[in-house]
């Protein structure tokens, strides 16, 4: 076997390409001759032992394969001159011009591999295409369909460059694949194409665009060539076009088939036939692609139009709020709770820093570059007047490229108020003012549209709040928020209350798992245990002396969650001097235990979706252990509404699983409930993110008897509660305030209803400076004064009437106080509070911590101390 | 002038050159290293190396020849050609139309006309 060096080897290839260029046509095959002239060479090589570039630069020059004598009988020379074709295409393969292998070697380089490639690499890196047009590359299915272009020509090109026709077969079933998928996505991109050309040749940008058809054009191109190298000028065909394209198409249909069945759920689960809604739901959660759904809840606005087959199958103007309320009955989870999923690289691609909820009412999908990244609680509790103060400051921090903003829903303790806020800007606090909800979250939105510094918290729903910071700066920048919250203790017994720490519902931020939200709690009575929440470095020895010092992980943050302390049984009235009225009244809070056997009847309502599965088990044995007088009837929330056959001890058999609807489950309740006088709803349940109908049904059922059933909604996790929100004015509707456990909160209820533990009552009134309380009574903050304010607005709004409302918004702005009929707002300007019509608060007003009666207590200690040492030194002087 | 010469035996060449290498392998087998010498060195005909393997192919593919390789203790594989019967049919023919084309068109010189 002789050797051929590198270079002779290249030369040889180039020679074989002109040799097969210049038989085309001929009866001769032009490998057998190639193959002969190798031999050629050898033959006449064989003492050398290496044959050189040269070498086989002399032997072919001297064998020029002259047309004019051999080539066929049918062809005539090609100039009078009788020079060789040969040897003219010889002479510029030397030249290294070979023309037309050259212009396909270019165009398959350009169009055929980096074009694709650069294609892919941008739309994954950018998302540019799926947030204009459409997703051309949702999962890596679709990439790896895409990628079967530039990588068929890649091969094919090697092959062809290294003519090794041996591989020629194998390349043409490759080629087809990689053409069947040229054709996909050049169908795909049509729509596109004229905006891309036009770009293209505009602004010299849209080749992407142009991508799929070009890289067809260049396939097309390698495949000829590949049938060259292979057939010469025979006329057969190049194996593997039909099968090399079928394949593009199986893995077409594995990349659609979890998406289509994931859209035709989607579409029967919210057609208007119930039985082909349920068939839907049943199949998105058999065989759904969560993932895929969660990308269409977090596309705003796009339903199915950001994929080519999907918006061709099926109809893509799905409101993305219904598709977030499938994504719930299929995994029981708020979409929310989940972070926007990757595709690939991406996020949302370049977009994803789009808030499509900014300055809305909605807390909208996690944004990827927001997070909290400090939280604090400072409080003061004053245990005896069964109230406390908390202050929660957030700092939020922007990674990303533009301005955010952040929004959460907070979860108060049963009966608080918010009743301060404050925002940092540039280094300083500055107040809110306080105003109707509509001018409050007017001069937000206006301020927001302006991109300028405002905060705004309104109210969302019985005992939650809605929170919206903005801006956010980006690239790091960081937000500073404070919400005082004024709070009523939950008294379990007599001589201990609990005082329940606030949570988040709904947030459109990331917590980091090393963020833990920093507790500091005083308070004059000892503190006796924490429930439902385990505080590290709580400082055990400080709790005799009524501090906590701590932190908590977020996620201990949830219902529940409270701090116990111990109280004066004997203090059954608190006061306080109403000063924000301007005048010398006073309130007071009277605390009475009421033993109450009136529960006739209780309808159960449990929830049956997946945020239950862990405290089923207790919620049964709860129910079990003390069931009220009157009986109980569980009504099971599942896919339908049914009432449970066996009652309690049927709740274990319930399919825990996915999300449910309860409203129709509330209906059949109440139905249930008010066949009776004084008939209760407990409603347990989890999260309800989403509400599928409007709450007519059961509002009108309230509004036409108001003195209906009452509800008592307990919520045993962390999450919204549309429902409740959608109810909000139904005075019948309450919140279990919880301290402690699901079961132990459950039980606690049924007892109070049989009448075993009291239920303690706490009973506010303003009254004249001449009923001013006895000396055993306690004397209190300020906070009694809101919390009774807080009573008054709430009665007023649930009388309604015009006047009623005017004067519900007149004591909230001037208690400074966040309610239904009101809202605070913290802008940047005088002149934007102006513009608004609101005013400030001033900062003389604002609850504090120490609270002011503390503040009052050191000053009167430092005039004290300073004349002391005044006095000591005028003794020393005189002596 | 001289490029109507070269027409002509360019034109002249094409046929002869099948039949110098039928001629060539009606004695006996060659190789074609050894045939591209061979004709090589007849003067006139104009044949260069490279110009026999094409026509070989093609007498091959037109099943005038026939090929088969043997091994070569001198250096790599030699193929050997040997005329096919249709090859020697074709071969009687050619000679027998060239002789009396020659025949014909040389007597045309010695002032004979053909009856």
């Amino acid at each position: 076997m002789m050797q051929w060096t590198e270079r002779a080897n290249d030369l040889w290839k180039r020679y074989c390409e002109d040799v097969r260029a210049l038989l085309k046509g001929t009866e001769a095959d032009a490998e057998e001759v190639i193959e002969d002239v190798q031999r050629h060479i050898e033959a006449e090589m064989s003492g050398a032992g290496v044959i050189t570039e040269e070498d086989v630069r002399r032997i072919t020059s001297r064998m020029e394969l002259s047309a004019s004598q051999v080539i066929a009988e049918n062809r005539e020379p090609r100039s009078g001159t009788g020079k060789a074709v040969s040897s003219i295409a010889w002479e510029a393969s030397k030249r290294g011009g070979r023309k037309q292998p050259a212009a396909v070697i270019i165009i398959t380089i350009l169009f055929g591999i980096m074009l694709p490639i650069g294609a892919a690499a941008v739309e994954l890196l950018t998302g540019i295409c799926a947030a204009v047009f459409f997703d051309p590359l949702p999962t890596w299915w679709y990439v790896l369909l895409f990628m079967l272009l530039p990588a068929s020509n890649l091969v094919c090109l090697a092959v062809i460059w290294n003519s090794s026709k041996e591989y020629a077969d194998k390349a043409g079933y490759l080629n087809g694949a990689g053409l069947g998928a040229a054709i996909i996505y050049t169908i795909m991109f049509i729509p596109i194409l004229p905006i891309s050309a036009l770009a293209t040749i505009v602004y010299g940008l849209g080749l992407c665009g142009m991508a799929p058809l070009l890289g067809l054009i260049a396939t097309v191109l390698v495949r000829s060539r590949l049938r060259h190298l292979r057939l010469g000028e025979g006329t057969g065909k190049l194996a593997g076009l039909w099968s090399g394209m079928a394949a593009s198409g199986v893995l077409l249909l594995i990349a659609v088939l979890p998406g289509f069945f994931t859209h035709l759920g989607v579409q029967m689960a919210l057609s208007e036939s119930p039985a082909a809604r349920a068939k839907g739901v049943r199949m998105l959660r058999a065989v759904g692609d969560e993932k895929r759904l969660l990308e269409m809840c977090y596309r705003e606005g796009r339903g199915f139009g950001n994929n080519m087959f999907y918006s061709l199958m099926f109809d893509g103007s799905i409101p993305t709020r219904d598709l977030r309320g499938v994504y719930y009955l299929v995994t029981g989870r708020a979409f929310n709770t989940m972070a926007p999923p990757k595709a690939g690289f991406r996020a949302q691609g370049m977009f994803e820093d789009w808030d499509f909820e900014q300055g809305g009412e909605e807390t909208g999908g996690q944004m990827r570059h927001l997070s909290l990244i400090s939280s604090r609680m400072d409080g003061s509790i004053d245990a005896d007047a069964a109230l406390g103060y908390t202050e929660w400051t957030m700092v939020f921090n922007n990674t990303g490229s533009v301005q955010q903003e952040a929004r959460a829903q907070i979860q108060m303790p049963a009966g608080a108020v918010v009743s301060r806020l404050t925002l940092w800007i540039n280094g300083e606090e500055r107040e809110a003012a306080f105003g109707s909800r509509g001018q409050t979250r007017q001069a937000y939105e206006s301020v927001v549209r302006r991109q300028r510094d405002p905060v705004l918290i309104t109210t969302a729903g019985p005992d939650r709040i809605m929170m919206q910071c903005f801006p956010v700066p980006p690239r790091g920048g960081e937000m500073k928020v404070r919400v005082g919250i004024t709070v009523p203790l939950e008294l379990v017994k007599g001589d201990e209350g609990v005082f329940v720490l606030p949570y988040f519902n709904d947030r459109n931020f990331k917590i980091g798992k090393e963020v833990r939200h920093t507790i500091w709690m005083e308070s004059k009575r000892p503190i006796l245990r924490w429930t439902g929440v385990e505080i590290a470095n709580g400082g055990d020895d400080r709790k005799a002396d009524g501090v906590i010092r701590g932190s908590v992980a977020h996620s201990a943050l949830k219902p529940g969650a409270g701090i116990v302390l111990e109280r004066d049984d004997s203090t059954a009235r608190a006061w306080a001097t109403d000063t924000m009225a301007g005048g010398d009244d006073l309130v007071i809070q009277d605390v009475e235990p009421v033993l109450r056997k009136g529960v006739h009847e209780v309808v159960v309502v449990v929830d049956t979706s997946a945020g239950m599965a862990k405290v089923i088990g207790q919620v049964q044995e709860a129910l079990s252990a003390a069931q009220p007088d009157g009986g109980v009837k569980v009504v099971a929330a599942g896919d339908e509404a049914e009432v449970v056959a066996d009652g309690i001890a049927g709740i274990r058999n319930l399919s825990i699983s996915a999300g449910k609807d309860n409203v129709p489950a509330l209906e059949l309740a109440w139905d249930l409930a008010s066949e009776d006088e004084g008939g209760v709803i407990l409603w347990i349940h989890g999260a309800q993110p989403h509400v599928f109908k409007p709450l007519e049904g059961l509002r009108q059922r309230w509004e036409r008897r108001p003195a209906g059933p009452v509800l008592i909604d307990l919520q045993v996790a962390a999450g919204p509660n549309k429902v409740v929100e959608g109810l909000d004015g139904v005075s019948q509707v309450v919140s279990l305030g919880r301290t402690g456990e699901v079961g132990e909160d459950i039980s606690l209820l049924l007892r109070r209803w049989r009448g075993e533990v009291p239920t303690f009552e706490k009973v506010r009134r303003r009254v004249g400076i001449e009923e001013k309380p006895s000396d055993s009574a306690k004397e209190t903050s300020s906070h009694l004064v809101r919390l009774w304010a807080r009573d008054s607005v709430e009665r007023m709004r649930c009388e309604g009437g015009r006047e009623n409302l005017d004067e519900a918004l007149r004591t909230a702005v001037r208690y400074q106080l966040v309610t239904p009929v009101s809202g605070a707002v913290v802008l940047e300007t005088a002149a934007q509070y102006k513009a608004a019509g609101l005013e400030p608060v001033d900062p003389e007003t604002v609850p504090t911590i120490p609270e002011p009666e503390v503040w009052a207590l050191l000053a009167i200690v430092a005039v004290v101390l300073v004349w002391v040492v005044l006095k000591d030194r005028r003794r020393v002087r005189i002596a | 002038m001289g490029e109507l010469f070269d027409n002509w035996t360019v034109q002249a060449r094409k046929g002869i050159l099948e039949l110098a290498v039928l001629s060539a392998l009606s004695s006996r087998e060659r190789y074609a290293y050894e045939l591209v010498r061979l004709l090589v060195d007849i003067p006139g005909l104009g044949v260069s190396e490279g110009t026999i393997y094409p026509l070989l192919s093609r007498l091959r593919v037109q099943n005038l020849v026939a090929a088969r390789l043997v091994e070569s203790t001198e250096g790599p594989a030699r193929k050997y050609y040997n005329l096919t019967g249709e090859g020697r049919k074709t071969l009687a023919m050619m000679r027998g139309y060239l002789e009396s084309v020659l025949k014909g068109v040389m007597t045309l010189g010695e002032g004979k006309e053909q009856p």
